[in-house]
């Protein structure tokens, strides 16, 4: 037969073709011609004529590819014919879109089990990083934000923790300072206050937080009011008419935004003062939620006495100048401002000198931040992790798949589509699939963060802040195509190179070699979900730990606790203040359902720190050294009863002793038996603060209280009446701000807190009633880091387990199918079905030790990330380690347990009948 | 027109059609390859006709052509048009030899 095909190629060798498309004209054609030139051989001519006489039907050399020219051109669009040669990445794209969605639709399961596993993983992962970036990785919202930082003074003898700025050091930065543009001081959390204020001289009196800050805290934020002016330095100094400026939701709230607010006199703590100005709608300072005044402090630099160490900085560095740089002029500095200023009566320089200040300059960033960053990246770890085991799962998915597809990728290969069109169309299915996942992660990623932020532990900086913003958008692409990729990627490297039709073919047993990818994978999963299962297993016995820990408290949920602040206005004597106290507690204690009440300047878990150095009498320190800090508590009788902390030696304060400033005090017992070592040995024992107050006698010894929280150990602390003069020159001092605490079995109740106000208000009607909570609320919020860090990994861990069993159980009943002929032969020779069992459950159990022992040396060399949330277990805790290990055996074996009672149930015939 | 009314009745292949148009026109229309096919494929294009591969036992697979829905409407238009034509001319010479 003549070479037709090739006669109408080269006719149709200029139109450039797609080769398909070709080859189908030439084949048509030439079908054609052997036609034409058959009949006119019957005919009777001779091969040669008929052979001429039917190549004259393509009428000369370009006449059909002249005629083809327009409609193959402009009306052709490729057909989809999988495997065809591509020019680049995205050319076909639309086609191999196409054809995916359908390889998809056909097998709807695999798609559905990969997208909602994908969705979770990438959900997850998305959620927890919106968290993280709106926490900690995002700047904060002022001006050039990386040139601001905390600065602050620690004592470094005494207690390196401790860190605040005194005024001295705050003048001497901002008058011979080189490295700082501007400083500023602020104090929102003294003393005797919670940074609360009452506001009266509107329609309601109310407790809201103010702020008290020098005139130069905004503008180192570089903050202007959006109403009215800023601070000037006049408003700042003593003596100046009061004023104040508000946020932007107080004014809303208070004067509804009428801009005729400025000008108009509040009452602040029974002070009037005049509204200033009105700050922009989206200033936040740092972290302070519901702050609604700013006050200048109008600190009098002529009377500055050295040592009051009660206010925090914030300055901005001059551009270009490092924090090592402004450490070190802030040492140079230090010695100066301790000369330049008085002392304190009774604080001798030399004990500044001793206690080894040193500046402490942090980015401000880190101390809004704080700490939080190590829990949510190890959330994170544990969420990325869940999302590299589903990974692994959608990639073995895909590996089956593609096991199942090898007779189509070798075919496709044997008719000529390059090994990189075969790698670049099953790039795209799992691109899709990634995309789809990354799709329905995103919507998992949003409800999941409001959980997340409706349960986040208190505390949690900037939780206001969180959402789903372009970075975390960019987040969740990234992790999407990553993941995409990585599910691609496998089957290529492992399908990629070997698609030959003889090996593509009908392969019914299996080999080691396609099989161990798989197994690899199930290793890998095995091993991360132990990492992750004993990280949650470590915060369980964290947590354990922590709610058998003995807080010196009994029964928080029958507490009720809020908080009061008696101004001047309403009770000027300082005297009266407890007889005040007295009588709304008495009143309190009427109240129908409480068993008892007590009064203090704080409770425990509230967030206050109030310490002091405390020097026993009977103790000598070496000269000019400060003795340790204590816990200073002030306290009406009843009040530790009423709390349920233990008396352990002597008596409880007594009214008397109120009224009649009696020298007395208590103590707790870890002080008792440290300087004395009993608590009976304490009693009669004096002690003090200061070198010229007087001293005081221990009456007696009282309970350790976790008053930071049950990871943290009890503060030793002295508990002093609520009426007191330090020494005889001393002015005499009463708590204006202080905690109620109502033991009740009402507690919580808002009926309760409806009598506990009336009972109050019959006292004092312009009271205004401040942080209402049960005790229990702050002790479910102080173990908020650990609870939130345990649910979140136990989720990880739950789905990791699942992920992992599901992984296993994939892998061990797919191998199963391979090899049923295999074990038909084996039971046909004669093999028991226990023998079957016990080597199926071996395969799966083998992976399994493998991944234990993998995930052992992972959680080994990982879980010391953990260690700043631990309580009470090391993070190589034996016990964990092997419990969760025996746990993740347990579950693998009954994923094999399925497919290998399925082994067991194969019938030698039907198996043998595949050949 | 005349290769959608070869193929109303049933789908049939390039060399069938070309033979066809031949044979009824006696020999005095005739497409040699290099013109059918584009008109084929130009047909195809436009949605009128469809081509299939077809194997039939015996024979070598051919690509039969088949009118579609679309083609019908084409053709039924065409016919009548062409009908309508042919009896004007006829109307226009019957008048002149009457």
């Amino acid at each position: 037969m003549p070479e037709w095909k090739a006669e109408i190629l080269r006719r149709l060798a200029p139109l450039n073709l797609a080769p398909t498309r070709e080859a189908e004209i030439a084949d048509e054609l030439s079908q054609h011609l052997e036609d034409r030139y058959q009949e006119l051989l019957a005919s009777g001519q001779s091969e040669d004529a008929a052979f001429r006489a039917a190549l004259d039907e393509l009428e000369g050399e370009d006449l059909l590819a002249r005629d083809l020219k327009h409609i193959e051109r402009t009306f052709y669009r490729d057909p989809i014919v999988p495997g065809k040669a591509s020019g680049n990445f995205f050319e076909g794209i639309v086609q191999d879109v196409r054809y995916a969605v359908r390889m998809l639709l056909k097998s709807p399961g695999f798609a559905v089990v990969a997208i909602l596993t994908l969705a979770l993983g990438i959900g997850g992962t998305v959620a927890v990083f919106g968290v993280l970036d709106s926490v900690v990785l995002q700047p904060l919202p002022y001006r050039h934000p990386e040139q601001l930082v905390s600065i602050n003074i620690s004592p470094l003898a005494v207690d390196p923790a401790v860190a605040n700025i005194a005024p001295e050091d705050y003048f001497t930065f901002r008058e011979q300072g080189h490295i700082f543009q501007q400083i500023g001081i602020y104090s929102d959390d003294h003393i005797y206050s919670d940074g609360q204020v009452n506001v009266t001289g509107l329609p309601e009196p109310e407790r809201v937080h103010a702020l008290n800050a020098t005139y130069d805290l905004l503008t180192t934020l570089d903050t202007l009011p959006a109403l009215g002016r800023d601070f000037s330095s006049s408003d700042d100094s003593p003596g100046a008419p009061l004023t104040a400026l508000l946020t932007y939701d107080y004014w809303q709230r208070k004067f509804s935004g009428d801009a005729s607010a400025i000008g108009k006199t509040l009452v602040v703590d029974g002070q009037p003062r005049q509204i200033i100005g009105v700050l922009p709608r989206n200033f936040r300072f740092l972290d302070v939620q519901d702050l609604a005044l700013i006050l200048p402090l109008q600190l009098d630099r002529n009377k500055t006495q050295i040592g009051n160490f009660t206010f925090f900085g914030i300055a901005r560095l001059k551009a270009g100048t490092t924090l090592a740089q402004a450490t070190a002029d802030a040492e140079h500095l230090l010695p100066i401002s301790l000369s330049s200023f008085p002392e304190q009566p009774g604080l001798p320089r030399k004990i500044f000198e001793d206690a080894h200040l040193a500046p402490r300059i942090l980015p401000l960033k880190e101390r809004v931040v704080g700490n939080v960053g190590a829990f949510l990246w190890v959330v994170m770890g544990g969420i990325g992790t869940v999302l590299l085991i589903a990974c692994v799962n959608v990639a073995n998915l895909f590996l089956v798949r593609t096991e199942g597809r090898r007779h189509e990728l070798a075919l496709r290969a044997a008719l000529g589509a390059s090994r990189r069109r075969l790698a670049v169309q099953l790039l795209r299915e799992s691109i899709l699939i990634g995309l789809l996942g990354g799709a329905c992660g995103l919507v998992l990623a949003s409800l999941a963060l409001r959980f997340l932020v409706a349960f986040a532990p208190a505390g949690l900086p900037r939780v206001t802040d969180i959402g789903i913003g372009p970075p975390v958008l960019y987040f969740a692409v990234g992790v999407t195509l990553f993941t995409s990729m990585l599910l691609g990627v496998i089957p290529i490297l492992k399908y990629g190179a070997t698609t030959s039709l003889s090996e593509g073919g009908r392969v019914l047993g299996i080999t080691r070699e396609r099989h161990g990818v798989r197994c690899l994978l199930v290793t890998v999963q095995v091993a991360l979900a132990l990492v992750l299962l004993i990280c949650s297993g470590l915060m369980i016995r964290t947590f354990r730990a922590l709610t058998h820990v003995n807080p010196g408290f009994a029964r928080p949920a029958e507490l009720q606790t809020f908080r009061i602040s008696i101004p001047e206005s309403d009770v000027p004597d300082e005297a009266s203040i407890p007889r005040f106290e007295q009588q709304i507690q008495d009143e309190l204690a009427a109240v129908p359902g409480v068993s008892s009440v007590g009064f203090s300047s704080s409770v425990p878990l509230d967030g206050t720190n109030n310490v002091d150095n405390v020097s026993a009498e009977d103790h000598s320190y070496a000269q000019g050294k400060l003795p340790p800090f204590r816990r200073l508590v002030f306290i009406s009788p009843g009040y530790l009863s009423t709390l349920g902390t233990p008396i352990i030696a002597g008596r409880d304060l007594t009214w008397t002793d109120t009224y009649d400033r009696l020298p007395v005090v208590l103590v707790s017992e870890d002080f008792a038996r440290e300087y004395w070592g009993s608590p009976t040995e304490a009693l009669g024992k004096r002690i003090r603060t200061s070198s010229i107050h007087n001293w005081r006698e221990i009456v007696g010894v009282v309970g350790d209280v976790r008053d930071q929280g049950m990871d943290k150990p009890a503060r030793s602390a002295v508990y002093w009446p609520i009426l007191l003069r330090d020494s005889e020159a001393a002015p005499l001092q009463a708590v204006r701000y202080g905690t109620f605490v109502v033991r009740s079995s009402r507690a919580g109740t808002e009926s309760l807190m409806t009598e506990m106000r009336r009972a109050v208000w019959s006292v004092d009607a312009k009271l205004p009633l401040a942080n209402v909570y049960t005790l229990n609320f702050l002790y479910v919020r102080s173990l908020a880091r650990t609870s939130f860090t345990l649910v979140m990994l136990g989720i990880a861990g739950a789905m990791a387990l699942l992920l992992g069993a599901i992984g296993l159980y994939s892998v061990i009943s797919y191998s199963v199918s391979q090899r049923t002929r295999e074990i038909g032969i084996r039971m046909g020779l004669g093999a028991q079905r226990r023998d079957v069992f016990e080597m199926v459950v071996a395969q799966g159990f083998k992976l399994t030790l493998i991944g234990l022992a993998i995930g052992i040396a992972g959680a080994l060399a990982l879980t010391r990330f953990l260690s700043s949330l631990l309580y009470g277990v090391k993070p190589t805790d034996p016990l964990t380690f092997i419990g969760v290990s025996v746990l993740l055996a347990a579950v693998a074996l009954l994923a094999c347990y399925i497919p290998a009672s399925r082994a067991v149930r194969v019938d030698p015939m039907v198996a043998l009948r595949y050949e | 027109m005349l290769i959608l009314a070869l193929i109303e009745a049933r789908p049939r292949h390039g060399y069938e059609i070309s033979k066809l148009i031949e044979q009824r026109s006696g020999g005095a229309v005739r497409f040699h390859v290099a013109s059918l096919y584009p008109l084929l494929y130009r047909l195809e294009r436009r949605g009128w006709i469809q081509g299939r591969w077809v194997e039939k036992s015996d024979q070598r697979r051919r690509r039969y052509y088949r009118l579609t829905r679309q083609g019908r409407r084409i053709l039924a238009a065409q016919l009548r048009g062409w009908r309508e034509f042919v009896a004007g001319i006829n109307r226009i010479t019957e008048a002149e030899n009457a």
